[in-house]
């Protein structure tokens, strides 16, 4: 069974940059130094953790996504429920692939008003606006007001941030119309590079910042980087729970996998081409990005100015919060600080484009609709998510909603539905085949076993792990076990002093009529895809 | 950090080089006999 292929990557190099993008974000430049930074889970023992997910994890769900994906697309499907559909063979099998829609159309809803702080603060950076002396207070002010905090609905009352908004969010939609090759690959291959000039330029920046102020000469740069990087109690650190799940979470996030992203762009690869070597230098890109980059700029240059207590914010609060103030007390400040939120954007644009693309991907073949009619049905359903997101600002309640249900929990259950999949329903020595069918290089044998073995069950006790973390509270502690809920579930049940939220319950609310249209859809895409 | 930066900066371009050398042998992937422009050309 064949279908035509309606769009497709005009090079190998445009692939790996696209996956690239979809990978390197946020996440890599706030999220990643942030984690390492903890003094409680962070250090030597994160960094030991993390490599070692990504090793056995991150690694092989790659590579499975790559290799489900482009077998999906020599079937003629491009969406996640079409290649789970190819690849289980019955009739409840594009059901499993649902998450693949779900996952990255969900996370749009919030990351694209991210991608909009990020242009807005490039922006009155680049302009001088964001110079705003040395009070720490006036920056989170700031920042307060620009991404309405304060007050839900207050975002839509200030030009600046609205106008960014919209401006982000048709941004989008204006480069996925354009295609995959024309659109996607073209602003990936001129991203990418330019990402990564930008964030050498930072890098000689703050390794050339020494003491900053001859004061103070344990705020130094170096003492940044020893602060970050140096290993404290390794083994300790290891013998945590806490440690593996943030490890193993970061790696998850930062590889994209388990978004539907990956499966549905390999699904347009050409039959012999390789998904080794291709999904391992996307990967190796982002490691580059997130490790070699992302780890040793933000967290040093904030150290070095403001000392250790600035960078215990978590990543919003890295972010909008400290780093104007660092790039304030900096010579020409605006301009690197410009450049930074330049690099962030960028970051920010190559990811949440690879968030639609799955959308329309299924759109097209489940629904049979063109490139005008996917894109417009698309851009409605996301314009309902972003104004719920946009609108109910007041603490980023609805975002911290959509990004625990979605961006969390769905991402887990992807990623491990995926290997499952890979394992017993497409089955490991055929889907071992496959991936080695045209490849540049070979998956060392090693791998077999983790692949078979070890990623299962790491990936299912890591989940069961977080499940426990979240929805029954476990502090992850086996010497002083307690359990309390975290702030996502309380917000919706409620508990001892913590009323549930009506905004936390409304977004749910919201998700769950969100999935219900999605199974609708994908039931009326088996009917069309059961007809070929 | 230094082998942590290192591993991943060396992976990087390992990678780079390896994706920007490789020529594919479409003969050999296919299973096919090479098929030449002439040969093309006459059928």
């Amino acid at each position: 069974m064949t279908t035509k292929q309606p769009d497709g990557w005009s090079s190998k190099l445009g692939v790996i940059m696209a996956v690239a993008g979809s990978a390197v974000g946020l996440g890599n430049f706030l999220r990643f130094p942030g984690l390492v930074a903890d003094k409680e889970t962070g250090g030597g023992a994160f960094l030991i953790a993390y490599f070692i997910s990504l090793l056995i994890v991150g690694l092989p769900v790659c590579w499975i996504e790559w290799t489900l994906g482009r077998f999906g697309g020599s079937r003629g499907y491009n969406s996640s429920a079409g290649i789970f559909h190819a690849v289980i063979g019955r009739p409840w099998g594009k059901y499993v692939g649902i998450l693949g829609f779900i996952v990255p159309v969900g996370v749009y809803f919030y990351y694209v008003v991210i991608e909009s702080w990020c242009l807005g603060y490039a922006w009155t950076s680049f302009s001088g606006g964001l110079d705003l002396g040395k009070d720490a207070a006036a920056y989170a002010a700031h920042f307060k007001q620009f991404a309405g905090l304060g007050a839900d609905g207050s975002v839509l009352g200030l030009k600046g941030p609205f106008f960014f908004f919209v401006g982000v969010f048709i941004l989008n939609y204006v480069i996925i119309y354009r295609g995959l090759s024309k659109g996607i690959e073209f602003i990936c291959n001129w991203g990418m590079p330019l990402l990564i000039f930008i964030a050498l330029v930072l890098l000689v920046r703050v390794l050339t910042l020494g003491t900053p102020d001859p004061s103070r000469p344990e705020l130094s740069v170096w003492n940044g980087l020893g602060y970050m990087w140096n290993p404290d109690d390794v083994l300790g650190g290891l013998a945590k729970p806490a440690v593996w799940l943030k490890a193993s979470s970061q790696v998850f996030f930062t590889l994209s996998v388990g978004f539907g992203v990956i499966i549905s762009y390999a699904s347009y690869v050409k039959r012999n081409d390789d998904v080794v070597l291709s999904s391992l230098t996307a990967t190796s890109a982002n490691e580059f990005c997130e490790v070699g980059l992302g780890g040793m700029i933000t967290v040093p240059a904030a150290y070095a100015f403001l000392g250790a207590s600035a960078v215990a914010g978590g990543t919003f609060a890295l972010g909008f919060n400290v780093l104007p103030q660092v790039f304030a007390g900096m010579p020409y400040g605006h301009l690197f600080g410009g450049l930074f939120f330049t690099l962030l954007f960028i970051a920010a644009v190559t990811s949440s484009l690879s968030m639609l693309q799955p959308g329309i991907a299924f759109l097209e073949e489940g629904l049979g609709l063109d490139r005008k009619g996917s894109v417009t049905l698309l851009g409605l359903v996301t314009a309902v998510g972003c104004t719920l997101v946009v609108w109910f600002s007041e603490g980023l309640k609805a975002l911290s909603t959509v990004d625990f249900w979605i961006g969390d929990v769905g991402i887990f259950l992807q990623g491990t539905i995926l290997v499952y999949v890979f394992n017993l329903a497409f089955g490991f020595e055929k889907g071992w085949t496959e991936a080695h069918h045209g490849a540049d290089i070979a998956i060392p044998r090693f791998f077999r076993p983790i692949i078979r073995w070890v990623a299962p069950a790491y990936l299912t006790a890591v989940f069961l792990m977080f499940m426990l973390r979240n929805l029954a509270g476990w502090n992850l502690s086996f010497t002083a076990p307690a359990f309390s809920p975290t702030e996502p579930v309380l917000d919706l049940i409620g508990g001892e002093g913590h009323p549930p939220s009506g905004v936390a319950r409304l977004t749910a609310l919201f998700l769950i009529i969100f999935t219900v249209f999605t199974v609708v859809l994908i039931q009326r895409a088996g009917e069309r895809w059961n007809r070929r | 950090m230094l082998i942590s930066v290192g591993a991943v900066a060396t992976l990087f371009i390992w990678c780079l080089v390896r994706v920007l050398s490789v020529k594919k042998r479409l003969d050999h992937l296919a299973h096919v006999e090479p098929v030449g422009r002439d040969e093309l050309e006459k059928r």
